[in-house]
């Protein structure tokens, strides 16, 4: 079931100008496909219109977000989480504006309120970055 | 001789202008090159260059920089800071936050501050919080490279359904507490709990303190204890002492500590900004010591001492004179030839050198009272003897043979093996022959004709014509107590202070701030540095295997309490790909498959899942090359230095800091010597310690001075021998107060139980000088009945030299200050031995002859 517009708002504790996953699908128990459309009123937008690696970054950990919201029972308090590290993060290529990045989210291992994450974030069918991240959930 | 400066005197009397005109041009020439001389202080220059038995240096202990690290301290004076129940935790309690921010802002200053000069290379004062991350990132990769090949037995033992069933209950507990929380992959790579067993072979009695930073390190290495310098807060982690009231810092100059020039602009900064902060925060009280430091102190008192004292005593001595002559033009006849002599010592030096110690400066300073003698013979001579031709004729020889025999009693000096005391021997032989040249050329020229006695010399005649030689008791009491002193000698023998630590001077802050560190961590233990040495890093991490095996045998023995283990964290490349094999050898497929069944069937149990473990089996197969920590860049700068560094030769050197006994300073069976023995026999590994290899080195420089000493008296007799024609009882006679003096300095030095240093050693040399020229002079005056003229000019010249000396006495640095009491106690029995047993001596000999 693809999720979109307000209901990502019950995944994911960030409010707009800040929310950076537009589209969600659970995939499996943990992992799950998100999209983003770069736009040009994005807060991590480069005045040329391209979007910087750290909003990459920030929308993988959204897009982490959203599935450990997703996972969890009462959707309408997401849980607020923390980027612990960043691992590995490889940037290919930055989107630009009018681009639809498309990211492939997995749940390597979750324990407590930790989680490692591995995200993939694709144009079309290149992809342009990679990163683990460590999550903390509060 | 005297004929040929009587030529000259008529020849530039017939030719003014070239007289003038020479005199102006010589100035100039040397003034320009003396301008040139590089002045600087390295108390290290005292040291003897110490040569491996082949020849080659040791080491050059200026040129490494672990020996510059300034020992920054935050001291918390209302002791709040004891409150916080943790050590090395930065923002627990109040006490300990307020420190570690007001370090911060210390540092942060600092650096602004230092931004235009750049003395400051690096400083050292939390780390980092990538760090932490970064290590266990790197671990992971290089995992096996850490693992000792002797671990595996026991890691073969954790295969038991039993074991694993504790295991994955530990896991799960390490998991959701607080560090495997942070870093669940650790847990996640290491189901069968392999941390345990590392944790054991890498922890030996953790070094805390100071070195505290050498335990963190490891803790990266996988230790799960609570991480002690965690910041709360996310904030950077600082270094405390264990009862958290002293925070540290550790700064490198950019500039060695032998460099004062470029060092004190920093060390003047941090002055200023401790007096800043002083105010701000009163209750934090800032402190620094190190060896950069300790010399930025030195070269200032040595500066400071050579204004005020010497200079006082430079005004005491010229009104003196001038209260003598009661001319105003006579003081700068007598400058004259002394400025003179200090241009040619100094052009010498540049021309030789191109360097110079300020503190053979210093010390030369005594010597230019010694030149200045030559030039009062001439001066005090003129007063009797108007016509210039009668007064060379009278002067020439003598003042040419003391000239002769002091540089020849300086000579000594040239073949000691210490670039300073050269230094200063050079200095002082060519000071002295410039000044002695200039009184026979130019200043007869410079003399008016005509001349009166003054009454201020009138009063030194009437002393001098009191015969005090003929006074029986006056000079059997001398007699007696040249007897005392001689003997004491005899008894005593000489004592030589090789320890150079009493020559430098302590900074009361410099003081402070060492003592409350090594009181706040090693409880008054010492800790030292010691190294292996290599012509690449691995090849001195491969010796520092010895060093280790060394070391920990002292250990086992209890001479060593503890060292840093550095081998454990910059692990051989050789040793890595060892142990890389025992696990690839270890992790067989056997055994692997043996670990999957048994995660399978305990993981559940303690509500794990098995996958979560997969990371384990991609460590266990993974292919692992062995890798350079200290290349990786993961090791903080500051830290790293301490751990290893290229020295100027290109050599490379690993360090280890040892903590042992802080017994007396120096007996050669205290503990730390013993160890120091037992390292430093391997040709490999080496003390850093510039006093132990010197002291041996210095005392036989002792023993070679006295030998040289000996051979330069020898050359003094032969000088007088020949000028005396040959004469025996003259020159026995001329000889007598020169050898009595000596002995009589050795003598007292052992009754007062002072011992003699580098510094005085070079003083007796000079004293030795000065008792030649006095005899030389009251010798002549003996032997050709003009005994008056030379015995004011005797006169005149100790009183001067006793001002000087005396001034000395108040100095605070304490190289200066030592030369004062040998000095003066020499001086004296020289003057009094030259200006009443000689002449005593000469009457009774002349009374027998005939």
């Amino acid at each position: 079931m693809k999720l979109t517009g307000t209901d990502i708002l019950r995944l994911i504790p960030q409010r707009n100008p800040f929310v950076m996953v537009d589209e969600f699908e659970a995939t499996g128990d943990n992992a799950a496909q998100t999209a983003l459309y770069v736009r040009t009123d994005n807060l991590f937008i480069l005045p040329g219109g391209t979007l910087t690696e750290t909003g990459l970054i920030e929308h993988i950990a959204q897009s982490a977000a959203a599935l450990a919201g997703y996972q969890q029972k009462d959707q309408a308090h997401p849980q607020i989480g923390l980027i612990g590290e960043v691992k590995h993060f490889e940037c290919l290529r930055r989107p630009k504006a009018g681009h639809l990045v498309r990211t492939t989210i997995t749940f390597v291992f979750s324990m407590g309120n930790v989680a490692l994450v591995e995200g993939r974030c694709c144009i079309g069918d290149e992809v342009i970055a990679n990163a683990k991240l460590k999550m903390f959930m509060q | 001789m005297t004929r040929l400066f009587i030529h000259i005197y008529t020849y530039f009397r017939n030719h003014r202008p070239v007289c003038w005109l020479s005199l102006v041009a010589l100035f100039a020439f040397f003034g320009y090159y003396a301008a040139q001389l590089h002045l600087e202080e390295d108390i290290n220059q005292l040291m003897p260059s110490s040569k491996n038995e082949d020849g080659t240096t040791k080491l050059a202990f200026a040129n490494l920089k672990i020996k510059d690290k300034v020992f920054l301290l935050f001291e918390a004076t209302n002791g709040q800071g004891a409150a916080a129940p943790l050590p090395c935790r930065g923002g627990v309690g109040g006490g300990v936050s307020n420190l570690t921010s007001v370090c911060d802002e210390f540092v942060d200053s600092l650096l602004s501050r230092d931004s235009l000069s750049h003395g400051i290379g690096d400083v050292f004062y939390r780390i980092d919080e990538d760090l932490l991350p970064d290590g266990i990132d790197y671990l992971t990769e290089h995992l096996p490279a850490y693992i000792d090949t002797s671990a595996y037995a026991a890691i073969d033992t954790l295969l038991t359904r039993e074991h694993f069933t504790r295991q994955m209950a530990q896991n799960r507990s390490d998991l959701t507490g607080e560090f495997g929380s942070m870093f669940p992959e650790l847990v996640q790579m290491d189901p069968m709990g392999m941390r345990k067993i590392l944790v054991q072979s890498l922890t030996p009695p953790k070094e805390r303190g100071v070195d505290s930073s050498a335990s963190e390190a490891s803790d990266s290495k996988g230790d799960y204890s609570p991480l002690l310098w965690r910041g709360a807060g996310g904030e950077a982690a600082h270094f405390l002492v264990p009862d958290s009231t002293v925070c540290i810092a550790f700064i490198t100059p950019e500039y060695s500590a032998t460099n004062t020039g470029q060092g004190s602009t920093m060390f003047r900064m941090m002055n200023e900004l401790i007096a800043e902060f002083a105010v701000a925060h009163p209750d934090v009280r800032i402190s620094y010591h190190g060896t950069p430091a300790s010399g930025f102190y030195n070269s200032t008192q040595i500066k400071h001492d050579l204004t005020t004292t010497i200079a006082g005593a430079l005004v005491l001595v010229l009104l003196f004179l001038l209260c003598c002559f009661r001319r105003w033009d006579t003081i700068p006849l007598l400058l004259l030839p002394v400025a003179f002599g200090t241009l040619f010592g100094l052009a010498v030096m540049y021309w030789l050198k191109g360097e110079f110690s300020l503190l053979a400066l210093g010390i030369g300073g005594v010597v230019l009272g010694v030149a200045l003698s030559y030039v009062l013979h001439i001066l005090t001579h003129h007063q009797y003897v108007s016509d210039p031709v009668q007064l060379l004729r009278d002067q020439v020889k003598p003042v040419l043979l003391g000239c002769i025999t002091t540089i020849g009693s300086f000579a000594g000096l040239l073949f000691v093996n210490t670039d300073l005391l050269r230094d200063f021997g050079l200095f002082a032989a060519f000071a002295i022959l410039g000044t002695t040249l200039f009184s026979l050329v130019y200043l007869p020229q410079l003399l008016s004709e005509k001349t009166t006695l003054h009454s201020s010399l009138k009063v030194i005649d009437r002393l001098n014509t009191y015969p005090f030689d003929r006074k029986k008791p006056l000079i059997v009491a001398i007699l007696g107590l040249t007897a005392i002193a001689i003997c004491a000698y005899f008894i005593g023998g000489t004592h030589f202070d090789a320890d150079m630590h009493n020559l430098g001077y302590d900074h009361p802050m410099v003081k402070h701030s060492e003592n409350l560190l090594s009181s706040k961590t090693y409880t008054g233990d010492k800790a030292k540095y010691f190294a292996s040495q290599g012509r690449t890093m691995e090849e001195a991490l491969d010796h520092f295997a010895l060093l280790d095996h060394t070391l920990d045998s002292l250990q086992r023995l209890g001479l060593v309490k503890s060292y840093t283990h550095t081998n454990q964290l910059m692990v051989p490349l050789k040793t890595q790909q060892q142990r890389i094999d025992a696990w690839r050898h270890f992790w067989n497929p056997e055994r692997l498959q043996t670990v999957r069944r048994l995660i399978a069937e305990t993981a559940p149990q303690s509500g794990l899942r098995p996958e979560a473990f997969e990371p384990f089996f991609e460590i266990a197969t993974a292919d692992y090359e062995p890798d350079a920590l200290y290349e990786a860049g993961i090791i903080p700068e500051g830290y790293l230095s301490t751990l290893m560094e290229q020295s100027y030769d290109g050599t490379w050197l690993c360090f280890t800091s040892v903590r042992c006994a802080n017994d007396s300073v120096r007996s050669t069976d205290s503990d730390y010597i013993r160890i120091c023995d037992a390292v430093s026999s391997n040709p490999h590994l080496m003390v850093l310690d510039t006093y132990y290899y010197t002291t041996d080195n210095l005392l036989q420089m002792s023993r070679d001075f006295d030998v040289l000493q000996w051979l330069s008296m020898a050359f003094v007799f032969i000088v007088l021998l020949v000028s005396f024609r040959f004469r025996w009882q003259h020159t026995l006679l001329g000889f007598a107060p020169i050898l009595l003096s000596w002995l009589i300095v050795l003598g007292v030095m052992n009754i007062f139980g002072q011992q003699f240093n580098l510094i005085s050693i070079i003083i007796s040399t000079f004293i030795f000088g000065i008792g030649v020229d006095y005899s030389i002079f009251v010798m002549n005056g003996l032997v050709h009945g003009n005994l008056h003229y030379h015995k004011t000019a005797v006169l005149l010249s100790a009183i001067i030299l006793i001002v000087t000396v005396s001034s000395m006495l108040l100095a605070v640095h304490p190289a200066i200050r030592s030369v004062g009491f040998s000095t003066l106690v020499g001086l004296i029995s020289a003057v009094i031995l030259s200006y009443v047993l000689q002449p005593a001596v000469f009457r009774w000999l002349n009374l027998h002859n005939i």
